[in-house]
């Protein structure tokens, strides 16, 4: 033990120089746990607008129609201005209710006066009963663009993280090597010269995390409460947990990666 | 007893070049045997067999009376810092003095207080290196550097030595003064197997061929299997 923390100070000593690319490398881990703690507290989608209430009228026809006469009587009342769409509707359908008679559901314009048109379609040959139907259009959901944002984040975070962690590792590795060298040639156990280097991993996922969490707890006190980010608040304190075990693991990643020379 | 006993020692390239063939050989404790051979012949790699960095494809070896293929790695590595390695290309730290490089040695494989301090004390004195204790290796001769990289493969303790090819790019009195070194180191109880690529040097200084406690061990050029 004495020995791996004596071989430890040598090679952190050794590396003073690159404490720019630590710094960076901690910072870049900092970035995943914050994107990863956004896409967890963030709400996956939101609406693209209010939703509204829309006026359908569902139109069943005689039997005696032929096939000819509905397509006739489907061209006829799409071409009337205030509608906007109609469509065919056959037993077993269920939208927009269970449909028992072969039916034409038609969607008018929202400018256009339902009631009117109502009474228009009522008057229609072969059309036995006109319901009138309401339901609730809800907008789509789209991601936020926060969401966007933290997902581009932890992929370049993810990318930063192994490229600064085998270019940190690499040039630690290039400053000790005369020294892992003598300890190779000792016959020294491999902890003495690999474990600095894990330490030095596991320094920067647990810098990286201290940051995370610095961020976090700046972020509770500023983040204004009618905003989404106000939803990461209750999940601060558990981001901040996760965020060292899980920061050293992933800047454990490069050492295993990076080649050994 | 022998502190090396080398037996039936084989090893093939994976291109099929037979470096080694049923090599044996032992030195006795306290000896000091040289293995002599043309480049490519197998030296380094025989050293680096019996430092257990490269396992061979058939034979015994015993060092210090252990079977090391045999030796859970635990128990090698206790044994290996009794035996010390001077690789060809001497391997130092510049940045520290010929003292700083001891102490660093011992400190990385744990050895501190007095046994630390004894056993500096000890390179020192068998590498000749004590009036050169506060210099940086930078500032050290070609033969100085040769006797640091002895001193630190003599750190913490080694009883065995392990020297490879250290008559090499020195000239004729750095070479000899090299070889007094070794001798020293030799007279002071450390069991010496060295490698060279001439016997001229060796046989004048009184190794002879053949086994023993002063002799000469020749490799013959790999041949193709």
């Amino acid at each position: 033990m004495r020995a791996f923390l004596f071989a430890s100070g040598a090679f952190l000593r050794a590396n003073l120089r690159g404490i720019g690319g630590f710094f960076l490398w901690a910072l870049s881990v900092t970035l995943v746990l914050l994107s990863t703690t956004a896409l967890w507290g963030l709400p996956p989608h939101q609406p693209s607008g209010p939703a509204s209430s829309q006026r359908l009228f569902l139109l069943r026809l005689s039997p005696l129609l032929s096939e000819q006469d509905i397509n006739r009587l489907a061209w006829e009342i799409w071409a009337w201005p205030e509608v906007s769409h109609v469509s065919f509707r056959f037993p077993g359908e269920s939208e927009p209710e269970p449909i028992q008679e072969r039916s034409l559901v038609v969607e008018p314009k929202p400018e256009s006066d339902p009631d009117g048109l109502g009474a228009r379609l009522r008057k229609l040959l072969g059309v036995t009963n006109v319901a009138v139907l309401e339901r609730t259009v809800v907008p789509a959901r789209v991601p936020s663009v926060a969401r966007i944002g933290a997902i581009v984040g932890l992929l370049v975070g993810l990318g930063l993280v192994l490229l600064l962690g085998i270019r940190v590792l690499g040039r630690a590795r290039a400053r000790w090597e005369k020294e892992r060298q003598l300890l190779r040639q000792s016959g020294a156990s491999p902890l003495l010269w690999r474990g600095p280097e894990v330490l030095l991993a596991v320094g920067a996922g647990l810098c990286g995390a201290g940051l995370h969490l610095a961020t976090l707890t700046l972020g509770m006190r500023f983040i204004p409460a009618d905003t989404a980010w106000a939803q990461l608040l209750p999940l601060i304190p558990w981001a901040a947990g996760a965020g060292f075990p899980v920061g050293a693991l992933l800047a454990l990643l490069p050492v295993f990666l990076s080649p050994h020379s | 007893m022998l502190a090396i006993q080398v037996a039936e020692l084989r090893f093939a390239t994976e291109e099929g070049v037979l470096v080694l063939d049923r090599l044996s050989f032992g030195v006795p404790r306290e000896g000091f045997v040289w293995v002599v051979g043309p480049t490519g012949s197998g030296k380094t790699l025989l050293l680096q067999i019996l430092l257990g960095e490269v396992r061979p494809h058939g034979g015994q070896i015993l060092l210090l009376g252990r079977n090391i293929r045999r030796i859970a790695k635990r128990h090698f590595r206790e044994l290996r810092r009794k035996v010390g390695y001077m690789p060809e290309e001497p391997n130092f730290l510049p940045n520290r003095t010929v003292l700083g490089n001891l102490q660093f040695k011992m400190r990385a494989l744990g050895v501190s207080g007095e046994a630390a301090a004894d056993g500096v004390e000890r390179a020192l004195d068998l590498a000749g290196l004590r009036p050169h204790a506060a210099a940086r290796p930078e500032a050290l001769t070609p033969l100085e550097r040769k006797a640091l990289s002895l001193a630190l493969a003599l750190c913490p303790d080694s009883s065995v030595l392990f020297v490879d090819d250290p008559l090499r790019d020195l000239d004729p009195g750095a070479q000899e003064a090299l070889l007094a070194i070794l001798e020293r180191t030799n007279r002071a109880g450390v069991t010496l197997l060295a490698t060279s690529r001439e016997a001229a040097l060796l046989l004048e200084h009184g190794f002879s061929p053949g086994p023993g406690p002063r002799g000469i061990v020749y490799l013959r050029e790999s041949v193709v299997k």
